[in-house]
């Protein structure tokens, strides 16, 4: 090989390792900026211990599908703003079920430190849906919540259709609190959308409402 | 009958410009089309109704009105929920009606109500004619609206294009904000909504092949 042809080569190479180097810095600069959302992602593959009704369960990512669920993260036990929260979805848990909607709350915490929080709190104790211990982050990670430095979840809520879909979600920063109320409302919201479809107008009933001006649009259906 | 000279030759609801646009819709026509409208005029909204209907009518001479009292309207109409309006073709009722002020979003509905049945019409494929045709059973489609809701319309067009095809088929549009007897009756929260045979209730904006679909499967 004369010195001419290996000059160009390394010429090519070094030319050739910068690009790829500049392509993969402007890949990472795409990633960065753009935002990406998780409206129909389906959720990860898991298998959690939950605590639930004082002892101890399984729970897989099976159990979950076949109907609506609820995944509600928080950063961990035995901290202030969650016994609010939880304690407010437990209220209103009833309803939820009566609309065939099952909650899942979860934390970065084991189901043992579940059980104790349980045991020494009045708030948690009322509780009745399963609690999964997500001690190897697997959920939060999967969820997209996980704060790896901390080990601990934000306050992310994911709708899930019995598909194992996620079809509505909110993910807050560690300090702001959720409303129940609210999320029951979305998950109704969900499950008519999925039933009825969303080429619909809610029916404000107003007695006495004005005739409108008629707005003739017929273009390109004649 | 109720004399048509009696009403208000121009409406509120309708001025020059969209007179202008009706023009060209109903230049299209090429079959008399009748309006037959049941109305309580010691009502507001069946005076709207009748100034509306006069104004429309007058824009073609393809459109004829007849207004009628409760005490001598057609008895095929439906007279439950007033004014009620039904479209004729050569004297016999095409199965499409309007219950309340066609205002709003049912404008179209109302003009191509008229079109489809006194012209050729939308174009309709011919297996879904012909599923149509097929229809054998009675069906009474009441089509609960209001006149914001912009999907409404579309499948009182829908429904009505079926009823055209199908005499076995009645399609009522009701703007149900006039009928609080409707609402309750029926727990109305969402529209459009469909009333099949005063059972079934399908919500949410459905194209002609997913009605015929529905109306196909009731038994």
């Amino acid at each position: 090989m004369s010195i001419g042809v290996f000059c160009n080569l390394t010429e090519f190479i070094f030319k050739h390792q910068n690009i790829s180097r500049v392509l993969e810095a402007l890949q990472l600069g795409k990633e960065r900026c753009i935002m990406k959302n998780l409206i129909n992602m389906e959720i990860p593959e898991f298998t959690a211990q939950a605590f639930l009704n004082g002892g101890f369960e399984e729970i897989k990512k099976e159990d979950v599908l076949g109907k609506w669920g609820v995944f509600f993260f928080y950063p961990a036990d035995f901290t202030f703003v969650c016994p609010t929260e939880l304690g407010d979805l437990a209220d209103f848990y009833e309803e939820f079920q009566k609309i065939g909607c099952e909650i899942y709350s979860v934390s970065e915490d084991t189901h043992f430190v579940h059980k104790a929080w349980s045991d020494a709190s009045d708030t948690i104790k009322k509780i009745e849906y399963p609690m999964l211990g997500d001690p190897a982050g697997v959920l939060a990670r999967g969820f997209g919540v996980l704060v790896p430095e901390e080990g601990q979840a934000l306050r992310g809520t994911f709708i899930v259709n019995p598909d194992g879909k996620i079809k509505a979600y909110e993910i807050h920063d560690m300090g702001i609190g959720r409303n129940a109320e609210e999320l029951l409302r979305k998950v109704q919201a969900a499950q008519f959308v999925e039933e009825h479809g969303d080429q619909v107008c809610p029916a404000k009933w107003k007695p006495g409402e004005e005739t409108l001006t008629p707005s003739l649009d017929l273009v390109g259906m004649l | 009958m109720i004399d048509i000279t009696t009403i208000p030759e121009e409406s509120p609801l309708i001025d020059d410009n969209l007179k202008k646009e009706l023009g060209n819709v109903f230049s299209k026509l090429t079959e008399e089309v009748t309006i037959k409208a049941v109305l309580d005029m010691e009502e507001e909204k069946s005076q709207e109704q009748a100034s509306l209907l006069r104004c429309i009518a007058d824009i073609s001479n393809f459109i004829k009105l007849e207004l009628y009292t409760k005490e001598e309207a057609p008895e095929e109409i439906n007279t439950d929920y007033l004014p009620a309006t039904g479209l004729y073709k050569a004297g016999i009722y095409s199965g499409a009606a309007f219950h309340g002020v066609p205002g709003g979003q049912e404008i179209n509905s109302f003009v191509l109500g008229i079109y489809n049945l006194g012209s050729a019409g939308q174009p309709l494929g011919w297996g879904l004619t012909r599923k149509i045709k097929k229809i054998n059973k009675k069906v009474n489609i009441k089509i609960c609206v209001s006149l914001a809701c912009h999907h409404c319309p579309k499948v009182v067009v829908a429904c009505q294009r079926i009823a055209f095809l199908n005499e076995n088929v009645e399609a009522e549009m009701i703007d149900a904000t006039l009928y609080k007897d409707l609402i309750d009756r029926y727990e109305i929260e969402r529209i459009p909504l469909m009333i099949i045979n005063d059972e079934k209730k399908v919500v949410g904006e459905k194209s002609i092949e997913e009605i015929v679909e529905i109306v196909k499967n009731i038994t």
